[in-house]
């Protein structure tokens, strides 16, 4: 079963789909993102606000967090907290989805409340009833970083908010964030993310809007006791400059967003405010008059395609990247682990072990005439060679069954011409084999049954010999040394191979002499592999280490499948030492019309369909992941070939133990305290009735390949992404792509499809219904996101631009 | 706007340019003019560009700034101005007495720029691919201001005898393009070639009609003052005071733009743990009325005759630039002029010959300049 190259296949789908999906939509680069290791797994249902209270900044103001009524009041407490020196607060525990109202006052008690005074460098005490306000819905952090500023404008947003429910509407989340973007517009900067920077204490502006809230200051110079009757009792300095503030905080609320004359007013007073603090930033307050009546923006929905831009954004760096812990890298690390994992049990291995079961029931039928020499094909063009002897150095063949002693196996993968015939002589070719040399220690034989103890030897070697005109190889024996050891665990000769491994079998006895195995247990070191390298082959590693227990479950009533129960551990060791096990854990097995003693390979030929293989398995790589799970290997199907190939039913039962239709992998792969996947995928192979073998499965017209993944996949410093009936089909380099992935508190869909020639059409959809519509055909580059038929957006792939219907842009 | 250059002064055309051997700057002002016995209608032409600086490389500032560029621990500043001015000169009879003026089509076009010390020289890293020799902040304020408009000017001599002689311009201009660019913030070098910034940005454009935005106006409107006086203290001592643009707006109602801030910092921890990685730039398209005046200029000329020339001393003043030349222009109908700038190191050549006059000026002959300036005009005389 080539596993190996079908998981490569695996592999480069799930890169080329995913990738090419969402490369389209911007961000990238590298992965990058640091680890430490204590990423949360479950998304929170509150989160934060944080920001600068200032009219100027507000120092130990009380700054509460309410649920508003319909009409922009107070309701429910949800939280409460002072704002610090700088002006600064942070209130937590706030519901994610609703809005809030936030109101920032006088502290009650403890630490004076102050407000500084940019126009006068005081800092002033502030008056009871002084408030500002803001409101907004509050995000989930894992799409927001949820920064609201509390100042004169958000206070001016909320009181257009009220003003509007007051007039028949709602104080709701669409009403309150129509206000918001008209004082967006007015301001001509957002009012609510951008910071105001202060330095000397917070009288001095740094940025610009922190000039904005000083021209405020300056506005309220302006104060007489006519416009501000608060001021005719106050006599001292700081109580006058603050009742200016509130009086002007007050004004501009009820002014608004429309009054040309306040505009007027509060464009002058930032000019003025430029030259009295000598600011020689940027200046961005625009005082930009809006209509009395808030313009309708759909801001729940730009908010919702903000999200899912910041989705995208946020996780690009690991889906899309390519060095770092990306998503790429990953299924990389994936396969490698899957490979390193299954290593132990490769092809040769597989062979070795198959060859060592032969030559154990070929001993165990010795007594009954099988004969001298026997070679068994199995399929792509290997074979099992064995010879008894009648002593335990492998000298004297045994004709005569009573006489055989031992059995010496070779199981050869190829041959190569080493000589070319000449002189009369036939031309010599060296094998790469697997030697092996199976000696009984004990034999307690009954007319029912029989217990065996065998020792055997393995080694892997290059050897001379001749080949048949049926193709089948035949060792040189006769010329000297004629065999080159690749690994035999320091031993010189294949005979004298360290690597010793104990066979105990049970074998029950028939009186038609067709014994067969009831156990069948190997212990011990075996010769390893091999692995193709430039210029040759080699040994794959120094040994394998077997401690398996095969159980056949024979059932012969033609009506129940048998199973052979496959139950321990194979490790292989490297060269360096370093060991790659797989354990196999009870359930392990291979189920079919195994119908021992009847089992032939025509017999399984028909009913490959009700072949299946279930492992479940413990394995380690020596990276140190760690897999465990099990993998189903079924739906085995007798392909197109015709039947006048010239392929034995070995060979083609071979072909088709290659070619399941489906293979599944369930359970998890982890490295450390991280996970790199957990939970199924399943890869199926359509059409392979109709396949021919002419061409690879990828270039195969009859096949359809589909990856389907079920499975969690922690993502470095992100919320887990849990992938869901995610499912990649090629058929003939053309891709469909369909399922959805919810990471945190998003959850996307896709669905689309990539043509042989590189032509993407992707089509995205978030659980608040905004859709985005990837056409990489579409020459514009430009790609709208919608709500509905509604463009509420656009991301422009080859500048990197995305822009809103709000006004608001990212890069 | 005057790029009359040391005409001899009582022409019969009108307008007369009254000697003063000017250095030649391409600025909005007056030909200072006497009232005589003038008639007649006759044509004047002007055309003229000025570029200086007193750090950055202003004839390259896409360049590479390796050459011409010079680091500075104030501000930086530099402009480029051109204008270009057609119209004809008459002298109408009123109230007794004449009334030099002249009426014209005009096209201005200005570009400034100032900057930090330290703004310019990350720009200056920028340009020529370097990096600082050591780590810091660098301050990121600049502020960079054009406009191009077109439009009629109209200059007037309400005292245009005796000693002392007086002239006013007035300039109705329609913008065509404008663009105002203003940062703030801070750049950091970490000595391993990274940068770390967070930076505000202003940019108001015309033209500019991003998407989900009105578009924009398409026009835009100016106007300009100019003043200027001429005092004949003797036979040989002549001074003039020119005050360009002393009174000027321009107002584009409706101009796109967008504010911005860039920041280096994209990956923030949520209070969960988890980083969101926020985009380099977040903005918010802006539409916003442009209203901003045309940097004043300010000339003080004093000229001394004797003998085969004439001497002369000039201070200019523009966005924040000084400049002071000493010069000397020939007599005769051929009039050569030559004139330094020792702190600018720069030098001027200039001639004149009946109506016609050329002027040209620089520190030096390559991109690198951080002076250079031409004009070339001509004014009908009977």
């Amino acid at each position: 079963m080539n596993v190996l190259s079908k998981g490569r296949s695996v592999r480069t789908m799930v890169a080329v789909a995913v990738i090419a999906a969402l490369s389209a939509c911007g961000g990238g680069g590298g992965g990058g993102a640091d680890n430490d290791g204590d990423t949360p797994v479950n998304a929170q249902s509150t989160s934060s606000l944080s920001g600068v209270a200032a009219k100027g900044l507000l120092k130990n103001a009380l700054v509460t967090a309410y649920l508003p009524d319909a009409k922009g009041l107070p309701g429910q407490k949800l939280a409460e907290t002072l704002s610090d020196e700088q002006g600064a607060y942070s209130l937590s525990g706030l519901p994610v989805g609703q809005l809030v109202l936030i109101v920032v006052g006088k502290n009650p008690s403890g630490a004076v409340t102050t407000m500084a005074d940019e126009a006068t460098n005081q800092d002033v005490p502030v008056p009871a009833g002084f408030e500002l306000k803001a409101a907004t819905v509050v995000d989930a952090p894992s799409v927001s970083s949820n920064t609201l500023q509390i100042t004169p404008f958000s206070t001016m947003a909320v009181a257009k908010a009220q003003a509007a429910a007051q007039a028949g509407g709602a104080f709701d989340a669409a009403t309150v964030g129509n206000a918001n973007a008209d004082m967006r517009r007015y301001a001509g900067y957002d009012v609510f993310d951008e910071a105001p920077a202060f330095t000397n204490g917070g009288h001095t502006p740094t940025n610009a809007a922190a000039l904005a809230l000083a021209a405020v200051s300056t506005l309220a110079k302006s104060q007489t006791e006519e416009s501000c009757p608060a001021l005719k009792d106050l006599l001292a300095d700081d109580a006058r400059t603050a009742a200016r503030a509130q009086c002007t905080v007050s004004q501009l609320s009820t002014a608004g967003s429309s009054d040309t004359a306040m505009a007027d007013k509060l464009k002058a007073a930032q000019a003025q405010a430029v030259s009295d603090e000598k600011y020689t930033g940027a200046v961005q307050l625009s005082a930009a008059v809006q209509s009395e009546e808030l313009k309708p923006v759909p801001v729940a929905d730009i908010a919702a395609a903000k999200s899912l831009v910041s989705y995208l954004r946020s996780d690009a760096p690991f889906v899309v990247g390519t060095s770092g812990d990306t998503l790429r890298t990953r299924l990389e690390q994936v396969q490698a682990d899957v490979q390193a994992a299954i290593n132990p049990l490769d092809s040769s291995n597989v062979q070795l072990l198959n060859a060592i079961y032969y030559a154990s029931e070929l001993m165990s039928r010795a007594e009954h005439g099988a004969s001298t020499h026997n070679v068994q094909f199995e399929g792509q063009g290997r074979q099992v060679g064995c010879t008894f002897y009648t002593d335990d150095q492998f000298e004297t063949v045994a004709n005569v069954p009573s006489e055989r002693m031992t059995v010496a196996c070779r199981l050869v993968y190829g041959y190569e011409l080493k000589t070319p015939a000449a002189m009369g002589k036939p031309a010599v070719y060296r094998a790469l084999q697997h030697a092996i040399f199976l000696l009984p220690q004990s034999v307690v034989d009954t007319a029912t049954d029989t217990d065996v103890d065998y020792v055997v030897r393995t080694s892997l070697v290059w050897q001379d010999g001749f080949v048949d005109a049926q193709g089948i190889f035949d060792t040189d024996w006769e010329n000297g040394d004629t065999h080159t050891v690749l690994a035999a665990g320091g031993g010189d000769s294949p005979f004298d191979s360290r690597l010793v491994a104990h066979i105990k079998g049970h074998f029950v006895n028939l009186p038609n002499r067709n014994d067969y195995l009831s156990s069948f247990s190997l212990t011990g070191d075996l010769a390893p592999g091999y692995e193709s390298v430039p210029g040759g082959v080699q040994a794959k590693g120094i040994k394998s280490v077997a401690d398996l227990v095969i159980t056949p479950v024979n059932v012969s009533d033609g009506k129940t499948l048998s199973s052979v129960g496959v139950v321990g551990g194979f490790s292989a060791v490297a060269g360096d030492g370093a060991v790659s096990s797989i354990k196999l854990l009870p359930g392990s097995e291979v189920r079919g019309w195994l119908t021992l003693p009847d089992f032939t390979e025509d017999t399984l030929l028909a009913r490959t369909q009700d072949l299946a293989l279930h492992l479940v398995l413990q394995a380690s790589t020596p990276a140190g992941s760690v897999i465990q799970g099990s993998v189903d290997v079924s739906q085995f199907t007798d392909t197109a070939m015709p039947s006048g190939s010239g392929l034995t039913p070995s060979q083609r039962v071979g072909n088709q133990t290659s070619l399941p239709a489906l293979i599944g992998f369930s359970g998890s792969i982890t490295r450390g305290t991280q996970s790199l996947l957990s939970g199924s995928v399943q890869l199926t192979t359509e059409g392979l009735a109709s396949y021919d073998g002419a061409q690879s499965l990828e270039d195969s017209p009859a096949i359809t390949l589909t990856l389907l993944v079920n499975a969690r996949v922690q993502v470095p410093s992100r919320p887990d992404a849990v992938l869901k009936n995610l499912s990649v089909s090629h058929h003939l380099g053309a891709l469909t792509i369909a399922g959805a992935v919810e990471q945190g508190s998003i959850w996307v869909s896709a669905s689309g499809t990539q043509t042989p020639a590189g032509v993407l059409k992707l089509a995205l959809l978030s659980d608040s219904g905004i859709t985005l519509d990837v056409d990489s055909s579409d020459n514009s580059g430009v790609y709208l996101l919608k709500k509905g038929d509604k463009e509420v957006g656009s991301i422009d792939s080859r500048s990197g631009l995305v822009s809103f219907l709000d006004g608001s842009y990212q890069r | 706007m005057s790029w009359c250059h040391g005409v001899k002064a009582s022409l019969a055309c009108g307008l007369v340019c009254l000697g003063v051997a000017t250095t030649g700057h391409a600025q909005s002002g007056l030909t200072l003019s006497e009232a005589g016995s003038q008639a007649g209608l006759g044509p004047y032409a002007h055309a003229g560009f000025q570029a200086w600086s007193n750090g950055m490389p202003v004839l390259a500032m896409d360049g590479d700034w390796q050459r011409g560029y010079q680091r500075r621990a104030g501000t930086q500043r530099a402009y480029q101005v051109a204008q270009a001015e057609a119209g004809v000169l008459w002298a109408p009879e009123f109230a007794g007495r004449t009334w030099p003026m002249a009426l014209g089509a005009v096209v201005r076009a200005q570009a400034l720029a100032m900057a930090s010390g330290e703004a310019a020289q990350v720009v200056y890293h920028y340009q020529s691919q370097t990096d600082p020799a050591q780590p810091g902040h660098y301050d990121g304020r600049t502020h960079v201001m054009s406009w191009v408009g077109r439009g009629l000017a109209w200059r007037l001599s309400p005292l245009s005898s005796g000693p002392l002689q007086m002239e006013l311009g007035w300039q109705w201009l329609t913008l065509t393009r404008v663009r105002d660019v203003a940062t703030a913030g801070q750049a950091t070098y970490n000595a391993d070639g990274s940068y770390d910034f967070d930076v505000s940005v202003r940019h108001d454009r015309s033209g500019f009609q991003p998407r989900y935005s009105r578009p924009p106006e398409p026009q835009g409107e100016g106007a300009s003052l100019s003043l200027a006086w001429l005092w004949r203290a003797t036979p040989q001592l002549t001074m003039s005071l020119k005050l360009d643009d002393i009174w000027s707006r321009l107002r584009w109602q409706g101009l796109n733009g967008d504010d911005a801030v860039a920041s280096s910092n994209v990956a923030t921890r949520t209070t969960d743990g988890y980083l969101d990685y926020q985009p380099v730039v977040q903005g918010q398209y802006t539409r916003r009325g442009f209203s901003h005046s045309i940097p004043a200029t300010v000339d003080v000329t004093a000229l001394w005759h004797a003998g085969p020339g004439t001497a002369m001393v000039n201070l200019n003043r523009r966005w924040g630039l000084q400049q002071a030349w000493l010069g000397w222009r020939s007599l005769g109908t051929w009039r050569w002029q030559a004139a330094v700038e020792p702190w600018a190191q720069a030098w001027q050549v200039g001639l004149d010959a009946g109506g016609f006059s050329a002027r040209f000026q620089t520190d030096r002959l390559d991109q690198a300049a951080h002076v250079r300036s031409w004009s070339l005009g001509y004014t009908w005389q009977r």
